[in-house]
């Protein structure tokens, strides 16, 4: 026998003595003499749903197993927000789950610095903390409405002197509170993009920046591409060209402030449209007249210079506006960035308004316009599970700092949010955080915020722990999700709220739960009776497993016909609203405006420790491992600086040193700025690495909503000492044309 | 002596007609909005490395999924495009003739395969592959504790001195192939998806048998939009791509 047929005999005999044990193929030992496999040897896994905390977005994920430990993220098919898709952020978490920097013990800071203390000593801390504060805390989040916040909710809320704040993403209040008065509640508006053939964005970095870049990039898709006779256009105005704005068919470079005043003059066009066509709508023909009134002053002739674009332009946004019925207008963090962003989203939302009046039979879903399914429910969910819409934002960080400053808080508690790092110089919350008698920060790692508190309580990833979960951001149904442990902690952590449980138990305070898990399996049985389409036939035990294989309960249908427009009467009031106020700015003299932006990767500054983000190219510049300024080549000439350059940018508050890079996609007024970078105590990873643009920012807000106006600052810009070499991922023989590709 | 261009109608032939396979993707330009979720997604899957900062100036960093991006026209009228890019798995591959060792190979389903462990480095591969998709490991690949915790079982983690690239996830191919088998059917058009297709949020990405006629990759391939890149080249990438639409608002 030789050598070849002997390693193929047995090899068969070491496969059918498997086979017989196995009844997987998939497990067979599979001989070294036939084809080598291709490299690849699938093993069975077990998979879990959950839902992922990356971003307060609220997706439906499932995780693949292996031997206990997570190996792959991928989105919950049945989930409606995720679709069964998720982001980078969302399939990296696998990398700090596993990460070397974990936190892995509480600790109390002492005279030299932190010190390890054992997990009973904390609860027994922080219980003889709760005891002497009497209500006196707050419990500042990240805008999760979850269940560490509603479980803190019910044992503190009651007491006087309690504060419950999410410190959420710039811009949320104006987002809630653009509008309103169309809406019968306040929440984040939802236009139905995936059924328009036609979308205007504002400003709206909806691939970026959220609400759910997931779940946006599933609309785009569908709205581009999802028919088959009908190409979806977008058009996107801002002042620099992002990555939502690059899939778009144009790009009007407009003054950073002024997208209300395009918004109101689209509007202007589309009103008298409609009443030269004569087309059909609820509104009453002589009331639209009034209308064509009210927005005269916003003729395109009129208001073209201000937004540096020929006024046939405008003409040409609100003519397919009103063809190529269903449009929508997205308004986004160009908008909600200026202090007169709820001005304009009101404007924006009248566009919709107008959209859903001509093309009320084609959109299905159009939540501004729609009462709420189930009657609420959504909102008595947000209620049960502390932060609400109202509970969020700048305008509440603001009154927490001044209660801060006061002396009103002896004792704080910072879950999973770094607001050292990411709130705005002007708001100087380290200084207030300082006057603070005990702050707990429950964090995965340490940073800034963590770095600051007295007290450090590593919690378990959101792969580890138990949670339930109301997403901000719902596509017209109420969504309660679940998040389940599907690894066993990895470091010895503890759940946050187990620890303000114990310890408030400890205290003689009164609690909803033994334990999180319990808080979790109370807020499903207390709403099950709601939960339409749900299996009456299960015990309670069995439907809460249920709908942990399922990741959480949605409503599968939309339950309600969309509500026709307010009647002419109530409409007439919103007049009022449609107005285009100056933008006002921070360091007005400054000759640039700054345009920090988030980037996919990073997003308020998470991402930076994560090496897997850190090498992902970011999708403009395609740079990897570094912090960058992007401004407009003619700038940069004047400037006398070329890509790599290091320049000084500086306002009233800091300054920061950054390379440059040129880039034809911004106007040459604005330099952007990713947030997210210059860490100065994050891990090994992140520290160190670019600066903070935060450190630029003042203080100014909305008017309106009083939503922190994050790119209202002017700033000045000169050449700095130093050189960098930029590290783009371009194709190793130069970059291309397209053209080469004939695209 | 056969031609060459007889000799790629062979070939040609032989993966095309008498195959229950040939495994093909689609990407639509028009959809791919550059998020890069399939990068992160693919990294997951298939344990590629990172390199860290000072060899990704070196141009050593391993993603086996690039977004090329292409900034056209000059302000204000700027437009930014997208073009994922990965092994292009040509039938007519000019990587797989280059190989002293046969490390890189074609299999019957129309795949170009990568064999680790008979790669000896030359590099000869990476240098003729035009589309520039083949990575070389410079230095053992670094999955220190805990980080290695991840990996996924499936798939190999290469050591030094050998070549990867992209396989279309051989891993989760062979996966739906036993499943089916299992279950005593026929692989179904979506039973198989690669890492970057099931995640892509916006659905620009597509994979399937172009054996199939029913299939979607062939629709799609047949739709009038598909190109090749580098079509020139005579390649014949199984990777296609769908053209982005232009639809000026202002034109």
């Amino acid at each position: 026998m030789d050598r070849r047929s002997f390693l193929k005999l047995s090899g068969v005999a070491a496969s059918a003595s498997v086979v017989g044990a196995c009844s997987r193929t998939s497990q067979n030992v599979i001989s070294f003499v036939e084809a080598p496999n291709d490299g690849a040897n699938p093993v069975d896994g077990d998979w879990f749903a959950t839902t992922c905390r990356e971003c307060n977005a609220g997706c439906g994920v499932i995780v693949r197993t292996v031997n206990g430990r997570a190996k792959k993220i991928e989105g919950n098919a049945i989930h409606p927000i995720s679709r069964g898709k998720a982001c980078a952020r969302s399939q990296a978490a696998v990398q700090t789950v596993y990460h070397p920097e974990r936190l892995t013990t509480p600790m109390l800071k002492g005279a030299g610095g932190f010190e390890s203390i054992g997990w009973d000593k904390a609860v027994d801390v922080i219980s003889q903390r709760f005891t002497e504060a009497e209500g006196k805390l707050f419990y500042l989040n990240n805008g999760a409405n979850d269940a560490s916040s509603g479980i803190v909710n019910e044992i503190f809320g009651k007491m006087d002197g309690f504060l419950n704040v999410g410190n959420s993403e710039p811009g949320f209040e104006s987002l809630v509170a653009g509008g309103a008065a169309l809406a019968d509640s306040p929440r984040l508006p939802f236009p139905d993009l995936d059924h328009a053939q036609f979308a205007i964005l504002f400003g709206a970095d909806i691939f970026e920046s959220g609400p759910s870049p997931v779940f946006w990039g599933g609309s785009f898709g569908e709205c581009r591409r999802g028919r088959a006779s009908v190409r979806g256009r977008l058009v996107y105005a801002g002042s620099r060209l992002s990555s939502t704005a690059a899939v778009c068919d144009l790009w009007l470079p407009v003054p950073p402030g002024k997208l209300g005043l395009l918004a109101l003059s689209v509007a202007q066009v589309v009103v008298d449209i409609i009443i030269s066509r004569k087309l059909a709508l609820t509104i009453p023909r002589n009331a639209l007249g009034r209308w064509s009134e009210v927005l005269k002053d916003y003729d395109p002739e009129k208001v073209a210079a201000q937004l540096e674009m020929p006024a046939e332009y405008i003409h040409k946004l609100a003519i397919p506006f009103v063809d190529e019925s269903p449009s929508v207008a997205i308004a986004g963090a160009d908008v909600t960035g200026h202090v007169n962003g709820v001005a304009a989203l009101d404007a924006v939302e009248f566009l919709n308004m107008l959209s859903y009046e001509i093309g009320r039979e084609k959109l299905r879903i159009h939540e501004r316009l729609t009462p709420e399914p189930n009657e609420g429910l959504k909102r008595r969910i947000t209620q049960a599970l502390g932060v609400d819409h109202e509970a969020q934002g700048y305008k509440r960080m603001v009154e927490l700092v001044d209660g801060m400053e006061q002396g009103k808080y002896s004792m704080g508690i910072i879950s999973h949010t770094n607001p050292v790092f990411d709130t705005p110089a002007g708001l100087k919350f380290k200084d207030a955080m300082s006057k603070v008698g005990f702050t707990v920060a429950v964090a995965n790692f340490m940073d800034e915020t963590a770095a600051e508190a007295t007290l450090v309580l590593p919690d378990h990833h959101w792969l580890e722990g138990w949670s339930v979960q109301n997403p901000n951001f719902v596509p017209g149904v109420p969504v309660l999700n679940l998040q389940q442990p599907v690894i066993r902690p990895f470091v010895d952590t503890r759940s946050g709220s187990d620890i303000i449980l114990a310890a408030a138990a400890a205290a003689k305070l009164k609690t909803p739960a033994a334990s999180t898990e319990e808080f979790v399996q109370g807020k499903v049985k207390q709403f099950r009776a709601e939960m339409l389409g749900a299996p009456a036939y299960l015990g309670d035990e069995e439907f809460f497993r249920h709908l942990l294989r399922n990741g959480g309960w949605w409503s599968s249908e939309i339950e309600n016909e969309p509500t026709p427009t307010p009647p002419d009467s109530v409409l007439w009031e919103y007049r009022d609203k449609l107005k285009a106020p100056e933008p006002e700015f921070d360091g007005a003299e400054n000759p640039f405006y700054l345009h920090p932006f988030q980037t996919v990767h990073m997003g308020r500054g998470q991402g930076a420790n994560n090496g897997w983000l850190q090498e992902a190219p970011d999708p403009i510049t395609t740079l990897m491992w570094q912090f960058w300024v992007e401004m407009n080549p003619a700038t940069a000439a004047k400037l006398g600086v070329v890509e790599g350059d290091m320049v000084k940018i500086s306002s009233a508050h800091g300054s920061i040193t950054a390379p440059v890079f040129p880039y034809k996609g911004i106007r040459p007024d604005v330099v952007a700025v990713p947030i997210g970078y210059g860490h100065t105590n994050y891990g090994k990873l992140a520290t160190g690495r670019g600066e903070n643009v935060m450190t630029l920012l003042g203080a100014k807000q909305d008017t309106d909503s009083g939503a922190h106006a994050w790119r209202a600052q002017k700033v000045k810009v000169e050449k700095a000492q130093g050189r960098m070499k930029m590290l783009r991922n371009a194709h190793p023989e130069g970059e291309y044309k397209g053209e080469v590709f004939q695209l | 002596m056969r031609t060459l261009k007889e000799s790629i109608k062979v070939k040609s032939f032989n993966y095309k007609k008498h195959n229950d396979y040939s495994w093909s993707m689609i990407i639509d330009l028009d959809r791919c909005n550059g998020c890069g979720a399939c990068v992160i997604g693919c990294q997951a899957e298939n344990n590629v490395a990172t390199v860290g900062e000072e060899e990704v100036g070196k141009k050593r960093n391993m993603h086996w999924l690039r977004i090329e991006r292409y900034i056209e026209g000059e302000y204000p009228h700027v437009k930014v495009r997208f073009l994922p890019m990965m092994c292009q798995h040509c039938a007519q591959a000019p990587c797989e003739s280059v190989c002293p060792v046969y490390a890189t190979y074609h299999n019957p389903e129309g795949l170009n395969v990568q064999v680790y462990n008979r790669c000896i480095g030359t590099r000869f591969c990476g240098n003729n592959c035009p589309y520039s998709v083949r990575y070389f490991n410079w230095f053992d690949s670094s999955f220190p504790e805990p980080v290695n915790n991840q990996l996924n079982p499936d798939v190999s983690v290469r050591e030094r001195g050998v070549m990867e690239k992209c396989s279309l996830c051989m891993q989760r191919i062979r996966r739906g192939k036993d499943t089916a088998k299992d279950e005593g059917r026929e692989v179904q058009d979506g039973d198989i998806q690669p890492a970057c297709a099931q995640t892509c949020p916006t659905g620009a990405i597509t994979f399937g048998n172009i054996n199939d006629h029913e299939s979607k990759v062939y629709k799609m391939a047949h739709s009038g939009r598909a190109i090749s890149l580098f079509e020139e080249k005579g390649t014949h990438p199984a990777v296609k791509y769908l053209k982005g639409g232009t639809n000026d608002v202002i034109g």
